[in-house]
């Protein structure tokens, strides 16, 4: 039998998310009998040991192992597509069609009448981002795209400043700039079935992109002279996009901005993979599922004031490891 | 496979970009067992016909047939699994392995038990063992050019197109890989190359095609093609001869004279 190149890496990724799994629902702010509201979750009996489990703590990290796992994935196959390290999952300017979705579902007061109105409204902001992102950037190569997601990026950052600026009342543009930071507290279970769909479709068409990246290290050309499709419908190009739009669409739609993680995680592991961004896919996903757990647990004990919002962690977590990148970049060239 | 694949065949090949022509009804059989030589100045069409015959690039007229049968209606993988493409120099390398990047040449065999063994014999002939381990962002631009080489021999494909392979290499290493085509092409290989050193080409092909100006001007074997008259009015410079040996001396001046 061959042993994968990875298994190790693979191992030690996997163990560390069932650990971080675990250690998610037994901890928290009230100390629970687990076995007994687990037994009682499987049994439907309405404790409330279960109900904490089943609708707080579970969704929770479930989400967290999903959005994660997406960002870090989606990381890694951008930044293999573009052949660009800096490339990252909010590029395509998806994230910021599902914030600006959120907003308007915010100004419009909807969020305070329907529940779901909110993941609802991002989840359509992001598949319209999706659709004005295909048509722009068409067959055009990735120039085109990156030229598309900044056009996008920019555009919806404008709408969402305007929208911000319009929202008569402070209280709103409050909620808005809480949810704009990204986090994953009070999710339910259907905030995890909101997203699941778009999250099993577009890692699975972003998993399906992995020898063609491969290929495409040395350019496109010898890419296609090893017989992958870059252009049409089954190409590379449409299901980076459109595996990638669904994907971070829907993780934004329930969770807000979570930065930093997409950027961050394949470069972690990049030097474990030699460098072969096929190698890089489920290292990532693992990788970015374990980083934005421990985040969110780290968001959930760590005492202040008002509860700190996971995106907010990411971000203050992630830049330092850019300073010490640019500075090994400098010693080391690499 | 290599035994019973049949000619690559371009014919009536005309490729436009914008308003420039920059093929023009070009025809050409490329053969097993034969090093192919593409020359001609700069400018003159080879790349984008080598893109052609690669498959890599649909003409806007002609068509291009590997064994009678179209490439378009030929599935990319089999494509190729029969035609190995070096383009002109790549870029800037990946700081994978050597070992590693020369098994990228093995990608359209999918999960097969002979990658190994192929990509072992494409580092033999290359003579880039030694770099196995490497990472290939730090190899040199001479051991760079054997490695992408190698890539391709990876495939090990009926037929081999490579754009300007010894561009980077030194005397020696240019006259290596040179042999190595003509070795290829004794084992039944179908090499098909540019090349700017008139030398090498007139020495190692088999048969050379001039091209000029989206045109062919000459095709046949390099002491028939490379004349002087030729070489003047398709390099616009004056040649020498020594043992063989195609020097460009001087340039032309446009009336025809040389400019000393």
């Amino acid at each position: 039998m061959i042993r994968h190149p990875d298994f190790r890496l693979i191992l030690v990724l996997s163990s560390g998310l069932a650990a971080l799994f675990v250690a998610a629902l037994f901890w928290g702010e009230s100390s629970l009998d687990i076995p007994a509201a687990f037994r009682d979750l499987l049994d439907g009996r309405h404790s409330v040991g279960a109900i904490i489990l089943g609708q707080l703590r579970l969704p929770r990290a479930l989400l967290a192992v999903l959005i994660g796992g997406t960002l870090g994935l989606c990381g890694a196959v951008l930044q293999g597509y573009l052949r660009n390290p800096l490339a990252d999952p909010a590029l395509l300017g998806v994230s910021g069609g599902a914030a600006l979705g959120a907003v308007v579902v915010f100004y419009t007061g909807l969020s305070a009448g329907i529940g779901l109105a909110l993941p609802a409204g991002g989840l359509a902001g992001a598949l319209l981002a999706v659709v004005l992102l295909l048509g722009l950037a068409g067959q055009g190569g990735t120039m085109a795209l990156l030229l598309a997601g900044a056009a996008l990026t920019s555009f919806f950052a404008a709408m969402t400043s305007l929208t911000l600026n319009l929202v008569s009342s402070p209280y709103a543009s409050f909620e808005i700039m809480h949810w704009l930071m990204g986090s994953l507290a009070d999710r339910t279970m259907t905030h995890v079935w909101l997203c699941l769909p778009g999250i099993v479709a577009g890692c699975g068409l972003m998993f399906s992109t992995a020898r063609t990246l491969d290929a495409l290290t040395l350019g496109e050309d010898v890419a296609e002279s090893l017989g992958f499709r870059l252009d049409g419908l089954f190409g590379v190009q449409s299901r980076v996009v459109v595996g990638a739009a669904l994907a971070v669409g829907s993780s934004v739609a329930v969770s807000g901005a979570i930065g930093f993680i997409g950027l961050v995680v394949p470069h972690l592991l990049r030097p474990f993979t030699g460098h072969r961004p096929a190698r890089l896919l489920v290292p990532s996903f693992l990788g970015g599922a374990v980083l934005l757990l421990l985040a969110d647990e780290l968001a959930r004990v760590i005492p202040t004031s008002s509860e700190l919002h996971v995106g907010v962690l990411t971000a203050v977590g992630g830049a330092p490891l850019f300073f010490w990148r640019v500075i090994r970049l400098r010693r080391t060239g690499v | 496979m290599s035994r019973e694949t049949g000619a690559l065949r371009a014919s009536g090949i005309c490729v436009r970009l914008g308003k420039l022509d920059v093929l023009k009804d070009v025809s050409l059989e490329a053969r097993k067992g034969e090093v192919l030589g593409l020359i001609g100045p700069n400018g003159a069409g080879k790349s984008t016909f080598l893109r052609v015959m690669a498959g890599l690039r649909l003409p806007d007229t002609g068509r291009v047939t590997l064994d009678n049968v179209a490439f378009a209606a030929i599935s990319p993988n089999r494509r190729a699994r029969h035609i190995a493409f070096v383009p002109q120099n790549g870029g800037r390398p990946p700081p994978m392995s050597v070992y590693d990047l020369i098994s990228l040449g093995r990608l359209p065999f999918g999960c097969d038990l002979a990658n190994r063994a192929a990509i072992l014999r494409a580092m033999a002939e290359t003579g880039t063992e030694m770099l196995k381990n490497r990472p290939a962002s730090a190899l040199s631009g001479g051991e760079l050019a054997r490695v992408l080489l190698a890539r391709a021999l990876a495939s090990e494909t009926p037929y081999l197109i490579a754009d300007e392979p010894i561009a980077a290499l030194d005397p020696a290493h240019a006259l290596s890989v040179m042999t190595l085509f003509r070795d290829l092409a004794r084992k039944g290989t179908g090499v098909m190359v540019v090349l700017h050193d008139l030398t090498l080409a007139a020495r190692f092909c088999d048969r050379v095609v001039l091209l000029d100006e989206g045109r062919i001007v000459g095709c046949g074997i390099p002491a028939d093609i490379m004349t002087d008259a030729a070489m003047r009015a398709v390099y616009n410079v004056d040649v020498r001869r020594l043992d063989g040996a195609v020097i460009p001396w001087s340039l032309l001046r446009t009336d025809g004279d040389a400019i000393r």
